[in-house]
């Protein structure tokens, strides 16, 4: 297992497309540091607009926690696809190369190599948050000072600078957990399709579609969205609100674990009978 | 004859009896400037934020300037600098009338500069002290503030009360539902902040 869990991330981190992924999301994030560099008070201008009618409005708004904590906005589509890219491959791709036979005539059990893949996912996963986190924090805070936060959930919430922190760590953990979710999702259809450009475009669709509907605000929408798993994904925010709605949380875990465990499930039951003699 | 004339004059001399007490209560409060430490505490739907202790100093005819770390939030009217706002402004002051030991006046701008139109003061006799203030203003609406005092003329603690436009997010994704915060029907919120007062300096 640990030569098969080794030889897994010694594909994975060989592959260039592998580093893609990291390096698009420093561009993105020292673009957001541009953009609210340039335009930041007049953006913030625009959304305190009714606040300042009725308060003097002082301090430090536009500042590096403020600026770390917009980087997490790229949890809605960004991150996910740019994860996809590498976890919809671990599978399809040893097909699509046809390795699969190789590694197979081995005396390997085929449940063994999935879960050394799905570890893989897990490393690159954990390992890609950790990136995104560090950098957005180092970069945002070394080019503007630390601050309060303004949260625009549920009207208007200021989280002082002091507790940015812990919230913000509790959010990557929980994002990497959300993610994780999306990675098994797309590794049991890169597993079901065994080609990788379907794979990531069946994984993108899910996630497009199960967005828009959890953006529309109508009726009938409204009482889906606790059976969308990106709704389950973007809780996160929760950990912004200025009192933690630790129950919702826990909810939007629990579902996460359920959504995760049964894609891991359907991945090993399927790649434990495929035939990988076409 | 003698006491219809006199009759005639009773009016005159509560006039005459106001006016010294509005006097008297415009020298106290005429501070050009002064500085103090506040503690904020804000209390509006759709807006969470810890209290915090700020420094805020005023000076003639300036916008005050505020200090402290972190975010601030201090109402725009309301404050213990602001009463000189009033006072020093081209106005015409109306009595309104007694309600036990309480006189009430009407404050009405002549200013075409300032942002307050009009300000009904409660002014106990007693002490002379404004503990009661409905400042309407040009654009922020109105606010309603309520003093208390301790041994100074300048109140120990205000809390302030206003209506205020409720909190409208225009980007979906970079906000999270407003849909919950109560308003009146006409999409506004009661909001109160309660300002208590300390280390008072008169420049």
């Amino acid at each position: 297992m640990k030569a098969l869990l080794y030889n897994e991330l010694y594909k994975l981190f060989k592959k260039p497309r592998t580093y893609i992924s990291p390096a698009v999301i420093a561009v993105i994030i020292v673009l957001i540091n541009m953009g609210m560099y340039l335009e930041g008070t007049s953006i913030l201008d625009f959304l305190l607009a009714t606040l300042r009618q009725t308060f003097f409005l002082e301090g430090n708004l536009i500042n590096g926690y403020l600026i770390t904590f917009l980087c997490l906005s790229t949890l809605w589509v960004h991150i996910p696809i740019l994860i996809v890219i590498v976890t919809a491959d671990l599978v399809s791709n040893e097909f699509e190369i046809g390795a699969i036979r190789h590694m197979l005539t081995r005396p390997i059990k085929r449940s063994s190599l999935m879960a050394a893949k799905l570890i893989a996912a897990l490393v690159y996963v954990t390992a890609f948050m950790a990136f995104l986190g560090l950098f957005a924090y180092v970069v945002s805070t070394a080019l503007f000072a630390a601050g309060d936060v303004i949260v625009l959930y549920e009207g208007i919430q200021i989280i002082p600078a002091a507790a940015f922190l812990p919230r913000f760590l509790a959010t990557l953990a929980y994002a990497t957990f959300a993610m994780m979710a999306f990675a098994a999702l797309s590794i049991y259809v890169s597993t079901a399709t065994k080609n990788t450009l379907v794979a990531i475009l069946i994984s993108l669709g899910i996630l497009i579609i199960s967005t828009l509907l959890q953006t529309f605000s109508l009726g009938i929408f409204e009482s889906w969205k606790p059976f969308l798993f990106t709704y389950h994904m973007t809780q996160w925010q929760l950990f912004f609100y200025t009192d933690v709605p630790w129950e919702d949380i826990w909810v939007s875990a629990g579902f996460l674990a359920a959504f995760t465990a049964l894609f891991t499930w359907l991945a090993f039951a399927k790649f434990n009978t495929l035939n990988i003699t076409e | 004859m003698k006491n219809f004339f006199l009759l005639l004059l009773i009016p005159f001399a509560t006039f005459a009896q106001e006016d010294e007490l509005i006097k008297q209560v415009k020298a106290a409060y005429e501070t050009t400037s002064m500085q103090c430490s506040v503690q904020v505490h804000v209390d509006v739907p759709g807006l969470k934020m810890p209290d915090k202790k700020i420094f805020i100093r005023f000076e003639q005819n300036k916008a005050p300037i505020i200090k402290g770390d972190g975010m601030m939030l201090v109402p725009k009217k309301g404050l213990i600098g602001q009463f000189n706002e009033i006072f020093a402004a081209k106005s015409q002051i109306l009595f309104l009338g007694n309600k036990s030991d309480t006189a009430l006046y009407k404050v009405v701008s002549l200013d075409p500069e300032s942002d307050w139109v009009t300000a009904d003061l409660k002014i106990y006799r007693p002490d002379k002290r404004i503990y009661f203030m409905d400042v309407f203003t040009k654009e922020y609406g109105s606010f309603k503030v309520r003093h208390t005092y301790g041994n100074l003329m300048l109140p120990q603690k205000s809390i302030v009360t206003f209506e205020a436009e409720a909190f409208k997010l225009p980007l979906k994704f970079m906000g999270r539902g407003t849909d919950d915060i109560p308003t009146d029907e006409n999409g506004k919120v009661k909001g109160t902040v309660a300002l208590t007062y300390s280390e008072i300096q008169l420049l």
